[in-house]
């Protein structure tokens, strides 16, 4: 009998804390046993990247929803974005919304930041090296990015305050937040995280020689899809989308040159973004290849949300539509918009069930088309970037500035800018109207006109009835959530 | 928490240790006259003899009393504190798995335990057991069972003592020439619809005149009433049964070895309800040997329990069938849908689906296997010893034959038919060592138990279905065609590790006073990584006034003892992923259309610091025995349970608006007496008197607000918001007013009510004359309410099925302006009496039997359930019927 005790004494002792810290086995697994495998990391990547859809993100509110109401594009069809498009925040939806992206946003920011403590600290040795990298990469790269729309949301914007101390920068999952950053401490974390971001996917990242087309196993990074991901030029054009935010034009200048290295870097046919040129797209009627970084959707999902907003009955575009598009020949004024009817022009087709995306491989090797994309950063808003972030550096040669507008323009099939640019005495200063004309033509529906005006600190935005709207710096900047008062949305 | 085994052995081995008995309790309850007087022999002897648990203690004698064979009712009865909430509705199921109860009130948020409902721990010979492996004992096995409520004996089960322990002794063979017992039952039962007062045909078809409604048509209207077709479906599904039960024990031994052999069967006994069927098989093997002061004992069982039923639907759901429908297809078969072609409603017909093939069949096989050892140091010191390993395997199958009424809808090439399986297993493993010590010095006396135990179990269910069956009798998972599309694959597994460590003291000094003390540590797997060791105390002191030198002179007062109790016990009621970050796949939520790229996401925010649930016990109890007639306990109670589970908010920074947490304190305060008398006295004639009865009142003491809001934000809608001042139990009722022509809701829900009785109780009456027993035995309740669901159908029922009779009447079925909602009037007051037992027993005399080579033959005939009257009129058992049934019992030994 004590030799039996003093046995179980010592296997009690020894292996104590293994023996209790056994863990169930059913419709989830603890994390120390989930990460014990390589590819559970992708998996949980692959899970932010979902959320990231979800109708209060990038599925609605940030793009079609709340935000491009915001930003005046169209009429709100619907009482739902009444509040939204006169920035009423007292309004209980408009609030309400705007918690969920709060939370949801916060939310993607934390499965980000269990998966670096995991990714950092794993024993597992990764097959391949340059994955693990590719990985990291993607996380830091991801959390700086949504900090960072976080920031131009919830912040006065830079310009005006940047001493503003407001949300905290996450970067450890847990039931507490780390106390609330300024402004200007806020973007250094951001910048912080995008640059090691950077430092991690350049090199490894498939996307430097484009797309190959060979088949991809199970579990590996499929070049073909690097655009879904925060890839390394999606790293560098937040970056460029950052700098210029805080007014270091030439650091947003040289970020936004690097992410135009693709067009250069790798044959078009192996590109994974370039400028649509017209003819070129087919049914991709929001220019996904444009996107340097996407949120993928599900058929039922965002394009019938869009369908519901858009669609027939739907919000009704800008009352100035007919000075955005002067041109008709524009491409996008030929194929985003309805404009059958002059008074009641809809965007029924950019985004929506008819919008697919072509050219894309199932795993079985047949055609798959997928349904449009939500947009996270394109191509357009890097060309505009460069142009204004030249622009704005004295002793900038309007013709080198506005190089990115024009190959913008010329993909849009207008010649507006090029004809303008033979006039000798058209300035930089000039050029930046043609920026803020870009500024209005190309985001329709992607939510990012808003955040042009905030940035300028504009006093009045044109308001999509034809009337001028009020601004303020208060009125550009959300309200941060105080505690739940919507206790039972997750 | 296994201490009580210790003390058991201590028990027999040493005299000096029945001070120990204190742990065990007493009984009190309706004992019938004692012949030999045990436990007052060995109080005169040794003058020690607290008793001041206020656990209760019920002998095998008080269980066949009220119930020969089944063990949930006969404890049920007795122990008042008892509350189900599943009993109204599953009647007299034989199939259902009883044992959800909760002791002394609810200690848990009402939807908590609607999702996965408290039960206590049961315990046999020491030893974990599930449930259901409890109850599916052998009554006749049963020594007796200890309902653990006293805060000192919660305290020593720790982590599992919360929510109440259940115990039982199991006869121990004795010494003496090998005897072979055996009993004999037979029952017949038939069910109870007395609650069932249901419409005929004529006054379904007028009340569906009357509401200006039809069947269909007014030609199906008039095939209904011409046809003149009345079925009683209630009658249709229900059948007086006959069932028996045999039971042979053989046993016998020495000074060295004792042996006990038994073997069971009840061959497929049907159930009241069609279709119903349950089968017990179970043989055990007992062997004790001892070697001086060495004991060593080891008993297995093997039983296998298989129960049957055919309906799929709930007895309720066949009750509403109106009776205008034929169910025969006038060619000698059963219709497989009843109803004309244009009318509204099809019904599906049991009579139908009980001639097919399908079954749900439940298969249960449990090995039991307890070893317990003893070993006596001297100097009052004992060492005791226990290891169990309990395993259980349950098969459930589940037949629907392609032919059941459920396919008539399905257009043709669609898989009909579907076997599902379920296959879940539980085995643990549990050891346990202990050192006892007990002296006297003077007029002190004094004890101590240290005891250490480890507990190891593994749970695991499978689940999995096919459908796509082609013929009726093809009834396996062997002839589907592919999985069930509805229905995933499904499995789990968990493991319950618990180690602990018990630190008990005892100490009396004169036999006037006594204090004990108990500590448990627990270190387990089912705890917070942050909270993963758990220490429980238990105090408790008693005073002996009749021992006092100022109650001398007072003869009569045999014993008058106070004693005041105070304990923590514990329960896990949180899951693995409340307390660590689990993922889960996102299988229906692909990231890339087509590309199958799933994404594994985090459950929930975790709470590593998440607490068990503590239940802080206090009692005062007070137990007078007078003159030996009169034996009066009376228990007060005040009990908190804290640290319960609720959400709190956390900052949206943390990407979560809440998470699950510990706050919130529920009380429970009451008072519990058992009183019993012998009113008469001689030899060979005697009456007892017995009543018991208890009162309970729950309260919410403190609600966090956040937690408040975020629960009755999504109340069903029977359930009923949390209110600090109030009970978890309450019922909550819409109020409305009736003009005499329309009923108008006139406010939003508001508690009306709380479902806990004011008093609950039983009484009776046992009488001995000559070689006759006769017993009565009645259980009560009074006052609380309930939500007559009865009078809901009534109101709102669809005409075009069979109602209660009272909507015919205005008074009851008003029009109605809105949408139907659970008005204030349905909750009703509760009074009811239960007429649960009648026994009248025969022993023959040793001499008239000996011929026949008998030691002891004893007859009785149990009638159960013979009336019951309450103050609200509504269906009960609307899941299965409830029964009345007539035992026939015979014990034999040879």
């Amino acid at each position: 009998m004590k030799k039996i005790c003093i046995l179980l004494a010592c296997a009690v002792s020894v292996s104590c804390n293994d023996w209790f810290g056994i863990s169930p086995d059913g419709t989830s697994v603890t994390e120390d046993r989930f990460f014990r495998n390589e590819n559970a990391y992708l998996n949980a990547l692959t899970d932010i990247y979902t959320q990231l859809r979800a109708e209060s993100l990038y599925g609605g509110t940030l793009t079609v929803g709340e935000v491009e109401f915001m930003g005046q594009n169209f009429q709100p069809g619907t009482t739902r974005y009444a509040a939204a498009g006169v920035l009423d925040y007292s309004d209980a939806t408009f609030a309400a919304a705007i918690e969920q992206t709060y939370v949801d946003m916060y939310r993607a920011i934390a499965s980000c930041n269990n998966l670096i403590d995991h990714i950092e600290h794993t024993q597992v040795v990764f097959n391949d090296k340059s994955r693990k990298r590719i990985i990291t990469g993607e996380l830091y790269g991801l959390r700086g990015a949504l900090h960072f729309e976080l920031l131009r949301l919830f912040h006065p914007a830079y310009a005006v305050n940047p001493n503003f101390v407001g949300l905290p920068y996450m970067t450890r999952f847990g039931m507490t937040a780390s106390a609330g950053l300024s402004t200007t401490a806020f973007l250094e974390q951001v910048l912080n995280d995008l640059d090691r971001a950077a430092k991690e996917l350049k090199g490894v990242d498939p996307i430097f020689s484009g797309f190959s087309l060979s088949s991809v196993l199970p579990g590996e990074i499929d070049s073909r899809l690097r655009t879904f991901c925060m890839n390394y030029y999606a790293v560098q054009a937040v970056r460029a989308r950052v700098c210029l935010y805080m007014g270091d034009y030439p650091q947003a200048a040289a970020c936004a040159e690097e992410v135009f290295e693709h067009q250069t870097l790798v044959e078009k046919r192996y590109r994974l973004f370039y400028f649509f040129a017209p003819g070129e797209y087919g049914d991709d009627l929001s220019f996904s290849r444009e996107h340097i970084f996407g949120i993928s959707t599900m058929p039922e999902g965002f394009p019938e949300f869009t369908e519901a907003l858009y669609g027939e009955g739907g919000a009704v575009v800008t009352s100035d539509y007919a000075e955005i598009f002067p041109d008709t020949h524009d491409t996008r004024y030929r194929d985003w918009f309805d404009n059958s009817q002059p008074d009641r022009v809809l965007m029924s087709r950019k985004f929506g069930t008819e919008s697919v995306l072509n050219g894309y491989l199932s795993t079985g090797g047949t055609e798959n088309v997928l349904p449009c994309r939500a947009p996270f950063i394109k191509l357009g808003e890097v060309a505009l970037i460069h142009a204004e972030a030249l622009a704005r550096q004295a002793g900038t040669e309007v013709a080198t500035a506005a190089a990115r507008i024009l190959e913008l323009q010329q993909a849009r099939d207008i010649t507006e800018l090029s004809e303008r640019l033979e006039d000798p005495a058209f300035t930089c200063e000039d050029l930046l109207e043609y920026v803020e004309r870009e500024y209005r033509r190309d985001f329709f529906g992607e939510g990012q006109l808003f955040f042009y005006y905030k940035r300028l600190n504009r006093t009045t935005m044109p308001k999509s009835d034809g009337t001028e709207l009020e601004m303020t710096s208060e009125r550009y900047t959300w309200p941060i959530p105080a505690v739940s008062v919507h206790a039972n949305q997750l | 928490m296994k201490q009580i085994y210790h003390l058991n052995f201590a028990l027999v081995l040493r005299p000096v240790s029945l001070l120990l008995t204190l742990l065990c309790g007493t009984a009190l309850a309706a004992t019938p006259p004692q012949r030999s007087g045990d436990s007052v022999l060995l109080r005169r002897t040794y003058r020690v003899e607290p008793k001041t648990s206020t656990d209760l203690v019920i002998t095998a004698a008080q269980l066949r009393a009220v119930n020969p064979v089944n063990l949930w009712d006969a404890i049920s009865f007795y122990e008042p504190s008892i509350g189900t909430a599943w009993e109204d509705s599953q009647g007299s199921s034989p199939l259902y798995g009883a044992g959800e109860m909760t002791l002394r009130g609810s200690k848990r948020w009402g939807r908590d335990e609607a999702i996965k409902p408290a039960r206590p721990v049961y315990v046999i010979d020491g030893a974990l057991v599930d449930a259901r492996k409890f109850f599916d004992m052998d009554i006749n096995d049963v020594r007796r069972i200890i309902i653990r409520k006293d805060p000192v004996s919660l305290a020593r089960f720790g982590i599992r003592g919360a929510d109440g322990v259940v115990e039982m002794e199991t006869y121990k063979p004795v010494k003496g020439a090998m005897k072979i017992r055996y009993c004999f039952d037979g029952i017949v039962e038939w069910a109870d619809l007395s609650s069932y007062d249901l419409m005929s045909s004529s006054e379904g078809i007028d009340l569906l005149q009357r509401e200006g409604l039809t069947t269909g048509s007014a030609a199906s209207m008039q095939h209904y009433r011409e046809s003149g077709v009345n079925t009683d479906w209630l009658r249709e599904l229900t059948r007086p049964v006959f069932s028996h039960r045999h039971k042979i024990t053989i046993d016998g031994g020495d000074d060295h070895v004792k042996y006990a052999l038994t073997g069971r069967i009840s061959p497929a006994n049907k159930g009241v309800l069609r279709g119903s069927e349950k089968e017990i098989l179970g043989i055990g093997a007992y062997i004790e040997y001892r070697y001086k002061s060495f004991r060593i004992s080891n008993e297995l069982t093997y039983d296998k329990v298989q129960t049957d039923s055919k309906l799929f639907g709930s007895f309720g759901d066949y009750a509403r069938i109106p009776a205008w429908l034929d169910p025969n297809d006038g060619r000698g078969g059963y219709l497989k849908e009843m109803g004309q072609e244009d009318d509204v409603l099809q019904f599906e017909n049991p009579l139908y689906e009980l001639s097919l093939g399908s079954y749900h069949r439940n298969k249960t096989y449990s090995i039991f296997d307890n070893v317990r050892l003893s070993l006596d140091l001297g100097a009052g010191f004992a060492l005791q010893g226990r290891f169990s390993y309990v395993r259980d395997q349950i098969r459930t199958d589940t037949y629907v034959s392609p032919s059941s009424w459920r396919y008539a809808s399905y257009p043709a090439g669609t898989y009909t038919g579907r076997y599902g399986i379920a296959r879940s297993a539980t085995q643990s493993f549990e050891g346990q060592l202990g050192l006892t010590y007990a002296g006297r010095w003077g007029r002190s006396s004094f004890g101590a138990t240290l005891s250490a135990d480890l507990f190891s179990g593994t749970y695991n269910m499978e689940s999995y279905a096919g459908v796509g069956i082609t013929t009726d009798k093809m009834g396996y998972i062997s002839f589907t065609q592919s999985y069930d599309f509805d229905t995933d694959p499904y499995a789990w597994r968990y493991y319950d590790r618990t180690a602990g460590g018990t630190l008990s003291a005892h100490y009396a000094f004169d036999d006037r006073y006594e204090v004990q003390a108990t500590a448990r540590l627990d270190r387990s797997s089912m705890l917070a990584p942050e909270k993963r060791t758990a220490l429980f105390y238990g105090l408790s002191v008693a005073w002996n006034i009749a021992e006092e030198a100022f109650a001398e002179r007072a003869e009569w007062l045999e014993r008058l003892t106070l004693a005041a109790a105070v304990g923590t016990s514990g329960a896990v009621d949180a899951a693995n992923s409340d307390y660590v970050v689990s993922y889960s796949s996102n299988i229906d939520n692909e990231y890339i259309y087509n590309y199958y790229l799933l994404g594994s996401s985090i459950v929930c925010m975790p709470n590593p610091a998440l607490k068990w649930r503590t239940g802080v016990n206090r009692s005062l109890s007070l137990q007078a025995d007078i003159a030996r007639r009169l034996q009066l306990r009376v228990n007060y109670y005040c009990n908190d349970s804290k640290d319960l589970l609720t959400v709190a908010p956390l900052d949206l920074a943390t990407g979560y608006r809440y998470n699950v947490s510990n706050g919130g304190r529920i009380r429970n305060t009451g008072v519990e007496y058992y009183l019993n008398a012998r009113v008469y006295e001689r030899p060979d004639f005697s009456i007892a008197l017995f009543t018991a009865g208890s009162h309970n009142r729950n309260r919410i003491e403190s609600l966090p607000d956040f937690f408040a809001a975020w629960y009755n934000g999504s109340l069903s809608e029977e359930e009923a918001p949390l209110v600090e001042g109030e009970s978890v139990n309450a019922l909550c009722g819409v109020p409305s007013t009736f003009d005499g022509t329309t009923e108008r809701v006139t406010g939003p829900s508001a508690i009306v009510g709380t479902s806990e009785p004011d008093l609950k109780g039983n009484f009776g009456v046992s009488v001995n004359w000559r070689q006759f027993t006769f017993g009565a035995a009645f259980d009560y309740r009074i006052g609380g309410s309930v939500f007559n669901t009865t009078l809901y159908d009534v109101q709102f029922g669809d005409a075009r099925s069979n109602l209660d009779r009272r909507a015919l009447q205005r008074d009851y079925r008003h029009a109605f302006e809105g949408e139907p909602v659970r008005l204030s009037r349905f909750v009703e007051r509760l009074d009811a009496l239960n007429f649960s037992s009648l026994q009248v027993g025969y022993r023959f005399r040793s001499e008239k039997i000996e011929k026949i080579w008998l030691r002891n033959l004893a007859l009785y005939v149990t009638c159960n359930n013979l009336f019951y009257r309450s103050s609200v009129d509504m269906q009960r058992g609307t899941s299965y019927p409830f029964s009345r049934n007539v035992t026939l019992s015979l014990r034999a030994t040879f």
